[in-house]
């Protein structure tokens, strides 16, 4: 992978195709043959629109000669990940439940990607309802990482992270309900943005949960992050929580610099769990940032699991309420890994759900003295590299929290982009959060980042064409751990008054999440004021 | 749903719940409960995924002036 435009940025690109110096029928057609050549071993389309792109990059093309520039995603081939509507293009969710899903109308976002120009060059793997982990028993195969294709993606905007590392297309478009677009982006090198909760419509994008899906952008740098963000961003009446906020440059906010801005340093998020490279790696960012002239100092917000309760007893419980018809009518068209994650929703009484909304409440409110103090904080984005496809072990998602979801909970803009690598060759990356609708100072900092740094400068090196490397997952659990009496007649009360129909597999599998998902649901009874409200508030239907 | 329900599967719910009910506490609760699961059920639970609830987030005011 070293011609030009395979690893053109979105950036560089438009000022090409400004100049009218870079054709985007030539750009795209390239993408096209990176797509026939590179795909088969990386599996990051669903569904390729090759002809289509064609003619969109055609017409673009005229446009443009003809004097008509619409500004820099012009001509500018990107993806979709496979949960945002496209009007007579099959959007599936990755799942079988959709599997024949031809939307009549694209998603708010896909309008406005088209609206600004940019040429779809297709549908891109997703976990399951972006939920999940990688899943080899769906109707189509997991992402595999461009860094080493053995190598889990992150998830679950999957197939976003591995098609703009391998340059597949220049841009993409993912969704964060609890780190989809960060953790994929962590492992895969690229730049990812979680945006502020309301400020990118969810409107036409399959739900995960209401409450915390934001859609966001996905990109090799943080510059070509924030043009993406420029062409989403604003106010939606069609999407029920969507923010009126007026929407800044973010580009124009890149100035490379960043002297004189607080960084809170949540190193607690790090120290217990990171491997050594990632941990080094952190120190040397830090180092960076406090060369650029940035005042870093240590802070500490709550631990993540705090957050982590919230967020999974408020999030699945949205999901098992989407998707409880086919739960109970027809489980077995689910994958198991999603599964694993929807059933022991069926645990959580209403009561708890009010719990977890009343203690985000709190949790907002005391996020005002941290974003008073400092500008933004700076953790992790992972907390290790990419692990092995056949190392994911289901069920896991309920044992231990991870370095993304507190910022789904706090609800602002969370960036994670490229911070180094392991000796494996593996992506190792930073995140930085910021208050919520200031997208513009996190793209800020991360730009500024990148400038200073050289790890844009190298890419996968995958071979055209070349045969993908046979992984065996790991096996699905299928023996049900001892849950003591009291226990086992809570989960049989509760899956018989769900209407579940499970078979031993599943059953086991909802039998080993049960003790993580009951002392979830203890640990947000704690006393609280009478006068507590929860996070989210009614709000009428407003006309479309 | 079948609004026939055994006491036991009653206590199951009521220990999960971290509640300790005396036993008159507990019949008032099992004549209740056929009432109560008949309201549950009266949820449809086929509505189409895109269905958003009416109550949505979004960031107190002073957090959205920021």
């Amino acid at each position: 992978m070293t011609t030009e435009l395979e690893c053109i940025t979105i950036a560089q690109a438009a000022r090409l195709i400004e100049a009218k110096e870079l054709s985007p029928v030539e750009l795209t057609e390239a993408k096209v043959a990176l797509i026939e050549g590179l795909d088969g071993q990386l599996n990051s389309f669903v569904t390729v629109t090759a002809d289509l792109a064609m003619e969109k990059a055609k017409a673009a093309e005229a446009e443009i000669a003809a004097g008509t520039y619409r500004g820099p995603l012009h001509g500018i081939p990107f993806g979709l990940k496979d949960i945002y509507n496209t009007a007579g293009i099959l959007t599936t969710a990755q799942s079988k439940i959709l599997i024949d899903h031809i939307p009549e109308r694209d998603a708010t976002t896909t309008a406005m990607m088209h609206a600004a120009g940019g040429v779809l060059m297709g549908k891109l793997t997703t976990h399951e309802f972006a939920h999940g982990g990688p899943s080899f028993d769906l109707p189509w195969p997991p992402a595999r990482n461009p860094w080493n294709p053995e190598h889990f993606t992150g998830g679950s905007s999957s197939g976003s992270a591995a098609a703009v590392a391998a340059g597949l297309v220049v841009g993409a478009l993912g969704s964060d309900t609890g780190g989809s677009v960060r953790i994929p982006a962590a492992l895969t090198g690229i730049a990812g943005l979680k945006t502020t909760n309301g400020l990118v419509s969810r409107h036409g994008v399959v739900p995960n949960s209401f409450t915390f899906d934001t859609c966001g952008p996905m990109a090799w740098t943080v510059e070509d992050c924030a043009i993406l963000l420029q062409a989403i961003a604003g106010y939606d009446a069609s999407d029920a929580s969507s923010a009126d906020h007026p929407v800044p440059d973010y580009r124009a906010a890149l100035t490379g610099d960043v002297r004189g801005l607080r960084l809170g340093v949540l190193r607690h998020f790090w120290t217990d769990n990171a491997d050594a490279e990632t941990a080094a790696a952190m120190e040397a960012a830090l180092e960076v940032l406090a060369g650029l002239g940035a005042i870093v100092e240590e802070t500490q917000i709550r631990p993540p699991q705090d957050y982590y309760d919230v967020k999974i007893v408020i999030a699945e419980s949205e999901l098992y309420a989407t998707h409880e018809k086919e739960l109970r009518a027809r489980p077995g068209d689910f994958g198991a890994d999603f599964l694993s994650r929807a059933f022991p929703a069926c645990l959580f009484r209403a009561v708890d759900y009010i719990q977890a909304q009343r203690k985000q409440r709190r949790i907002l409110s005391e996020m005002r003295s941290v974003y008073a103090k400092y500008d933004a904080l700076v953790t992790v984005g992972a907390a290790a590299p990419a692990m092995r496809l056949d190392a994911h072990k289901m069920g896991e998602s309920w044992e231990k929290p991870n370095v993304t979801t507190p910022f789904n909970v706090t609800g602002g803009p969370a960036l994670v982009l490229c911070n180094g690598y392991s000796n494996a060759g593996l992506p190792l990356s930073v995140q930085i959060v910021g208050r919520p609708f200031d997208e513009a100072t996190v793209l800020r900092i991360g730009d500024a980042y990148e400038r200073a740094t050289e790890w844009r400068a190298r890419r996968p090196k995958l071979t055209e064409g070349a045969p993908q490397v046979p992984v065996t997952p790991a096996e699905v659990p299928t023996v049900a751990p001892d849950l003591d009496a009291e226990t086992a007649d809570i989960v049989e009360a509760r899956v018989a008054r769900a209407g579940l129909t499970l078979d031993d597999g599943q059953h086991a599998r909802l039998y080993a999440a049960t003790p993580h998902a009951l002392a979830m649901g203890r640990r947000l009874r704690g006393p609280r004021p009478w006068e507590e409200a929860p996070a989210n508030v009614f709000r009428f239907p407003r006309r479309v | 749903m079948d609004d026939k329900v055994s006491r036991s599967e009653i206590a199951a719910l009521v220990k999960w719940a971290g509640m300790e009910l005396s036993e008159a506490q507990f019949d008032q609760l099992c004549e209740a409960y056929p009432h109560a699961q008949r309201m549950i059920d009266s949820v449809p639970r086929d509505q189409p995924r895109w269905d958003e609830l009416a109550n949505v987030f979004e960031f107190p005011p002073e957090d959205a002036e920021q």
